[in-house]
């Protein structure tokens, strides 16, 4: 029997409330306010309700849990993710994987966990003035929250998906290792994508929120954040929008919240957006722009024997080798790693339809994937997208893909497709609606020399929105300060991955919960002081 | 080989389905019900039971956001209104009388058109169609999933 310690924690008194529950309009008071539970505002809601704050959380998706979390694509999809885990930018060339419930991506993130690399801090400090943020400087932050949601390198075999990363690689004299996740006594079976029917991940959803509720703090869910009232100085409240039990349909009813301060950690599409609503100060227009995607491509390979990549830990083997191949503001540079293969997000990940793409879902045991992770926003062309709203006030993500990022996907096909027929495919498929089974590496090199680069031609996946918020000391050119507070608005922090000034050029959330375990605690003492 | 006569017999057999079941349907309208019906089994290359597509696609739209759903409206208004189902999709005949071949050439055309907003168009098919049918347990066996492990 698995306890479910998230329904005996609303059993035994945690004020967790559903937004969708309510009859009336409603008033909260409280020192601090957070907006949104993912990797930064859970992170952020445990320090500061241990420090003695009254915290309150605001969720736009549902609180699930172990229990809830029955490994089906159906039901998680819609339940646990930004539109269905269909989210799409503005002209719907890149699929986004975004998590939105309790706990946000990190309840359905594949755990992979790393430290933000030193290459990315150096490039920060050099061109966003972030002085503090050598490795040394962040290590003890990375070091603490590594401790507190377990995150080592995984221990077990990886599984074959996996597994055959590195013996295609390897054969090419391609390093790989191994992925640190964050999971506690896991199972291996491989539905972290789907919620932890276990509670082996260490998501925030089983870590800090908990926690936090422990201490006091108050959550409502089914509740978005719509807009601050501001006063010229400082925000007044916050409104919150209730909605109703499907998630998706806005209820009559309204949370007003008055804090002492003001936190937003509603991802790198929804703080921007919340910023945006609320017509807070941006006098140089910084607010939404420069949001970062890691535009991932994709390559898949029938192999002779079978793979299983429905099974077992999802991410446990990376290689970093592209990245470091040219400088990092050179070529754009790339991460390979693999997902996980279920029907739902295979099936609509292939391209093709009919006999074709039937054929390929019959072999679904023996088919390998690799992505590969293209890290925007260290080059003049790779400016990324940018956040605006719809006429009704939702966001959406305008991101065009430069000729400049269109080289690394080219580039990034060659080298999937080169592991694949190493590691013993008899076919590969890179992810181009131009593409058939290549059954030698020669004809999938002429194919993908010869493909039109084009959105809606060559899949373009994310998992990862970064930016929008960015930190820096110059307000010329960010949006928050080093420790996440806002330029112009005396009573509001930043502290989600918005503030990144640049994509991570790895998996973001240990990157999240590192630094804004940083900000948080300033921004703790800041208030106790 | 699909006989006309097949598609036919299955396009009636389908819309009796539809017709008789008692599903409680959140997105769709018969018509566009239809539609999802006829598309699903040239984009799925397989005879599947439409109306088990039908409710995945039904349950998938009604859970995206508001301003979604409204794009998914438009795309199944486009292919529902006779004039621009014969000029824009390139479908001469009702969907219930259009034969798989049709509809191949139709979903084939937008896959590959020069105007980004029709492969947009044939993407969310292939999202919601494919969706629809593989996040049902009875596409399993075929494709040698055995489905989540038990756990408790």
């Amino acid at each position: 029997m698995i306890r479910d310690i998230v329904a005996e924690g609303v059993k035994g008194g945690w004020k967790a409330h559903d937004a969708a529950q309510l009859r009336q309009n409603t008033h909260v008071e409280c020192d601090v306010a957070i907006v949104g539970t993912g990797a930064g505002g859970g992170t952020s809601a445990e320090i500061l309700a241990q420090a003695g704050l009254r915290v309150l959380l605001i969720e736009e998706g549902p609180l699930r849990s172990s229990s809830d979390f029955h490994m089906l694509e159906r039901e998680a999809y819609p339940q646990l993710y930004q539109e269905s885990a269909g989210r799409r930018t503005k002209d719907k060339g890149i699929t986004i994987l975004q998590g939105r419930s309790v706990g946000g991506s990190t309840t359905v993130n594949w755990t992979s966990s790393f430290r933000t690399p030193p290459e990315t801090l150096q490039y920060w400090r050099e061109h966003f003035g972030l002085h503090e943020f050598g490795d040394a400087d962040l290590a003890p932050w990375f070091a603490h929250m590594e401790h507190r949601l377990n995150v080592h390198p995984w221990e077990q075999p990886p599984n074959e998906n996996n597994s055959l990363l590195r013996q295609g690689a390897q054969k090419l004299g391609i390093p790989t290792k191994i992925i640190p996740r964050n999971v506690k006594g896991c199972w291996n079976i491989g539905y972290c994508g789907m919620g932890c029917p276990t509670n082996a991940k260490q998501s925030m959803l089983v870590t800090t929120i908990p926690s936090a509720l422990e201490h006091g703090a108050t959550l409502y869910y089914r509740a978005r954040a719509e807009q601050f009232r501001f006063d010229g100085t400082r925000i007044t409240s916050l409104v919150v929008r209730a909605l109703q039990s499907d998630g998706i349909h806005p209820s009559a009813h309204t949370i007003t919240v008055h804090a002492r301060h003001y936190v937003l950690a509603a991802g790198a599409i929804g703080s921007p957006a919340v910023l945006l609503r609320s017509g807070l100060p941006d006098p140089y227009h910084r607010a939404g722009k420069r949001t970062f995607l890691h535009p991932t491509v994709i390559s898949a390979a029938v192999m002779p024997q079978q793979v299983n990549g429905f099974s077992g830990a999802p991410q446990s083997i990376y290689s970093d080798h592209f990245l470091r191949t040219q400088p990092i503001d050179g070529a754009i540079g790339y991460k390979l790693e693999v997902p996980p293969l279920h029907p739902v997000l295979m099936s609509t990940t292939l391209v093709g339809f009919g006999e074709p793409h039937a054929q390929l879902m019959s072999q679904t045991p023996n088919v390998q994937v690799i992505i590969a992770l293209l890290r925007d926003g260290f080059h003049p062309d790779s400016e990324g997208g940018t956040v605006e709203l719809r006429s009704d006030g939702t966001p959406l993500l305008d991101y065009p893909i430069t000729p400049y990022v269109w080289d690394g996907a080219r580039r990034a096909l060659h080298t999937m497709a080169q592991i694949q027929f190493a590691a013993g495919a008899k076919t590969v498929l890179p992810l181009h609606e131009n593409a058939t089974p290549y059954a030698s590496l020669a004809a999938a090199q002429r194919a993908i020399d010869g493909f039109p680069m084009a959105i809606l031609r060559t899949r373009v996946a994310s998992a990862h929105v970064m930016g929008g918020c960015a930190m820096g000391e110059d307000a010329k050119t960010s949006v928050v300060d080093s420790f996440g507070s806002h330029h112009h608005v005396a009573n509001l922090s930043v502290l989600d991955g918005s503030v990144f000034p640049t994509s991570i050029g790895a998996n973001p959330q240990l990157s999240i919960f590192g630094i804004m375990a940083r900000n948080a605690s300033r921004l703790a003492s800041r208030l106790n002081g | 080989m699909i006989t006309r006569r097949k598609l036919l017999l299955g396009g009636l057999a389908a819309a009796g389905a539809l017709a008789a079941g008692d599903a409680v349907y959140r997105f769709s309208t018969d018509d566009d019900r239809v539609i999802v019906a006829a598309i699903a089994p040239v984009m799925i290359g397989a005879d599947v039971p439409a109306q088990d597509v039908v409710r995945g696609f039904d349950v998938a739209v009604a859970g995206l956001p508001l301003a979604v759903q409204g794009e998914v409206h438009q795309l199944l208004g486009i292919l529902r209104f006779p004039v621009t189902r014969a000029l824009v999709a390139g479908i001469w005949h009702p969907w219930q009388n259009a034969d798989r071949g049709e509809i191949a050439a139709f979903l084939e055309r937008w896959r590959y058109s020069n105007v980004a907003q029709l492969r947009s168009a044939y993407d969310a098919l292939h999202q919601l169609v494919l969706a629809a049918w593989y996040g049902n347990n009875v596409a399993w066996t075929a494709i040698g999933y055995a489905g989540p492990p038990h756990v408790a």
